[in-house]
């Protein structure tokens, strides 16, 4: 009896504390600054073109082999509009594969690519790949929406 | 009138897993049932078996942390310390001062997340579901800021030979100050909770005995062969990192009963805040790195090295063989819940059989590192 | 990176960023393991295992602080049996029984503890047979073998005369296969990489 009594007390004082959970698809807990969700490529707006220049390092490390890159002759190379000799020209990332780890973004020697915010890829097909729009404009919301330039701490570290 | 034919009984087999929310993941028993009584157990593993040993022959020696993450998805902090110590003494480096109390400070947490991830689970393995609400409640305030320092919830990757990946989020040392009291009030009130709660009481005490001279035998480790009266702790008796100058006590059990190893692992959980209360205390400033070269060249003299742990789950130790190159050559992962489900059978032996999902959850197995 | 050798090592004709100071290697002298100072209990097992073991060949070293024995397979029992027995040693923790595919030869490695004394002890036994290798089962001094051994088993292919119990424990029932050879190869599962074509993006 007197156990009865004890849990309802525990009850009746739990009931007033504040919730900590939320309705999840209508009400968001923010992310922290350092959240590593899908990686996206960064936009070199000085010269108008991507960083990445195609190299396939982080397509050979990525453990789950979810890249597929691409290089091509930098247009811009042969008018002296940029330092670039070559440039990507085709990346897509498979998001049903992806993990997460950051390998991509530790290898990278040119800084192109960085893990942005965005983490929902649930959708009506097995594979959900991302081309290089899409990851322009992932980088793009993940700076718009944490206010980082380009360049960032976690590089180069592997 | 009786004949011998109307009495004779026919050993039954209950087939209990592998989806089945009792056996934490994807592990399979077949029960042997005399009546009520469990006669034999044949466990069968291997259904989350991911070849993780092969993948880190194939990848590099830093990249392999990602899929130690995996297999102990619960203290990956842990798994990833004992991997990060045995890279650093195969290539003779010694990380900072302030990596080695970030990662204390970070393993000790992870051990009291993963204990509220048992406490809960085993909560809900005897019947109460609310313990289950109060430890994840507990836990998401650690894992938050786990998120912060790593940028993930789970899979952190965030030790390296050498240190860490980056330095501890600013603030991190006033937040985690502030934070400790709750995280002990936290403890404290899940133990009002469940510890002296007469169902919990009558469905542990005595259930699933495991003498020490059984636990020893078994190769159990961590909580499961502490309960059983063995005071043995890797972090006393092989020490590591930081552990020789911190003050703790290693909890032990007296009857090796589902009750202890659950009283074990809540005493922990109040060592760990003291541990970290002391490494907060002693935080230095200064690097978090000791240079190591950097992917393509990162490559560790040819040597071999068998380095352990002690995590949430036990004794976790990895045997590494490195032949120069810049993969590991073998990579030999030493599981605890592997070892400590070995011991399944003799607990259950002679056990009823609806205690034999407490007795499976007691030992906390977490299938990711069973299976590996 | 299982598939390495499909693919083309590309080479990027960008310039090379700035060279990052990649810190000189540490010198050459003995083997990271025998830099280590010994363990004083390491030291007083040697200077045991040197008076009571004169009958058993073995081949002792200094790793890591530890000591460790290599033997051959046909001295293994004996062997262990002291290990277990001898109360001086008194090793009642067999921690990990790992295979290791040397290509020419397979290892067989005992990791033991003693929680009278706190030491430890490495024992390894090379198998030269590396088509049939045989080795004699410890589950009867270890249960704690039991496991690790049907691991060792199906996972490297060796024989342990004497297990009780020698069914495959991770992998199925009918794989015929021994997935930690060195000689078994990695597939690429990821075959329609090059494929792979974007998906309409509606947003």
């Amino acid at each position: 009896m007197l156990g009865v009594l004890k849990g309802l007390v525990t009850t009746w004082k739990t009931h007033w504390r504040a919730p900590v959970t939320v309705q999840y698809p209508d009400e968001r807990l923010p992310l922290q600054p350092r959240y590593m969700g899908f990686p996206g490529l960064m936009w070199d707006a000085e010269h108008d073109e991507p960083f990445c220049t195609g190299c396939q390092v982080c397509m050979r490390y990525c453990p789950t082999g979810c890249m597929f890159v691409e290089m091509k002759d930098n247009p811009k190379f042969a008018t002296g509009e940029s330092k670039r000799r070559k440039i990507v020209a085709d990346f897509t990332i498979n998001l049903s594969r992806c993990i997460s780890c950051s390998i991509c973004v530790e290898v990278c020697n040119f800084e192109a690519i960085e893990m942005t915010h965005h983490h929902e890829r649930a959708g009506y097909y097995p594979d959900q790949v991302a081309g290089l729009p899409t990851l322009f404009q992932m980088s793009a919301d993940h700076r718009a929406g944490v206010g980082q330039k380009p360049g960032h701490e976690t590089r180069n570290l592997l | 009138m009786t004949t011998e034919r109307a009495l004779r009984t026919v050993d039954m087999h209950i087939n209990v897993g592998p989806q089945h929310p009792a056996t934490h993941g994807v592990f399979r028993m077949v029960l042997e049932v005399d009546g009520e009584r469990v006669a034999g157990c044949t466990p069968y593993i291997g259904y989350l078996h991911r070849g993780f040993e092969k993948l880190a022959e194939n990848e590099e020696w830093q990249e392999v942390i990602i899929h130690l993450d995996r297999t102990d998805y619960i203290s990956q902090f842990n798994n990833e310390l004992c991997y990060a110590m045995g890279m650093e003494r195969l290539l003779g480096v010694e990380p900072p001062e302030r990596a080695e109390y970030a990662r204390v400070i970070l393993a000790e947490l992870n051990r009291i997340v993963s204990h509220m991830m048992f406490y809960g689970a085993f909560g809900a393995d005897v019947g109460a579901l609310t313990p289950f609400l109060y430890a994840f409640r507990e836990r998401e305030r650690l894992q938050r800021l786990f998120e912060a320092v790593s940028g993930a919830r789970l899979m952190h990757f965030y030790f390296r030979a050498g240190g860490l990946k980056e330095d501890l989020p600013e603030g991190f040392a006033d937040e985690l100050r502030r934070m400790l009291p709750a995280v002990q009030h936290g403890i404290d009130e899940c133990d009002r909770l469940l510890t002296q709660n007469e169902v919990f009481l009558s469905r542990t005490v005595g259930v699933g005995k495991l003498a020490a001279s059984e636990a020893i035998a078994y190769g159990c480790s961590g909580p499961v062969l502490r309960a059983s009266g063995v005071r043995e702790d890797v972090r006393r008796s092989d020490p590591y990192s930081l552990y020789p100058t911190l003050d703790f006590d290693v909890p032990v059990g007296k009857n090796g009963d589902c009750f202890d190893r659950y009283w074990v692992r809540l005493a922990e959980m109040r060592e760990s805040v003291r541990i970290v209360q002391q490494c907060l205390d002693r935080l230095p400033e200064g690097p978090i790195r000791t240079p190591v070269p950097r992917y393509p060249h990162f490559r560790v003299e040819p040597g071999e090295i068998y380095v352990h742990t002690e995590n949430p789950r036990g004794d976790y130790g990895l045997y590494l063989v490195s032949k120069g190159g810049v993969q590991p050559y073998r990579v030999k992962l030493r599981s605890p819940c592997f070892c400590n489900l070995m011991a399944l059978g003799p607990m259950l032996r002679d056990s009823y059989l609806a205690d034999a999902v407490v007795i499976l959850g007691s030992l906390d197995i977490v299938l990711g590192e069973v299976d590996r | 990176m299982a598939d390495l050798d499909e693919q083309s090592q590309p080479t990027p004709s960008e310039p090379a960023p700035p060279a990052r100071p990649v810190p000189a290697r540490a010198p050459a002298g003995p083997p990271p393991g025998e830099r280590t100072p010994v363990k004083p209990t390491a030291q007083a097992l040697a200077d045991h295992l040197a008076l009571a073991w004169p009958d058993v060949e073995h081949h002792a070293r200094f790793n890591f602080g530890d000591i460790e024995l290599t033997m051959p397979a046909g001295q293994l029992l004996a062997a262990v049996e002291r290990c277990r027995n001898d109360p001086a040693l008194a090793f009642d923790y067999l921690m990990c029984v790992s295979g290791v595919d040397y290509e020419t030869s397979i290892e067989v490695v005992y990791h033991l503890y003693s929680y009278q004394h706190h030491h430890h002890l490495t024992l390894k036994v090379t198998l030269a047979d590396c088509d049939r290798p045989t080795l004699d089962s410890v589950t009867a001094i270890w249960p704690a073998a039991d496991w690790h051994e049907r691991e060792a088993a199906e996972m490297l292919g060796i024989t342990f005369l004497g297990h009780p119990d020698p069914r495959p424990l991770l992998l199925d029932d009918d794989v015929d296969e021994h997935p930690l050879r060195r000689s078994h190869q990695l597939v690429a599962v990821y075959a329609d990489r090059p494929g792979i074509v974007e998906e309409p993006d509606d947003d």
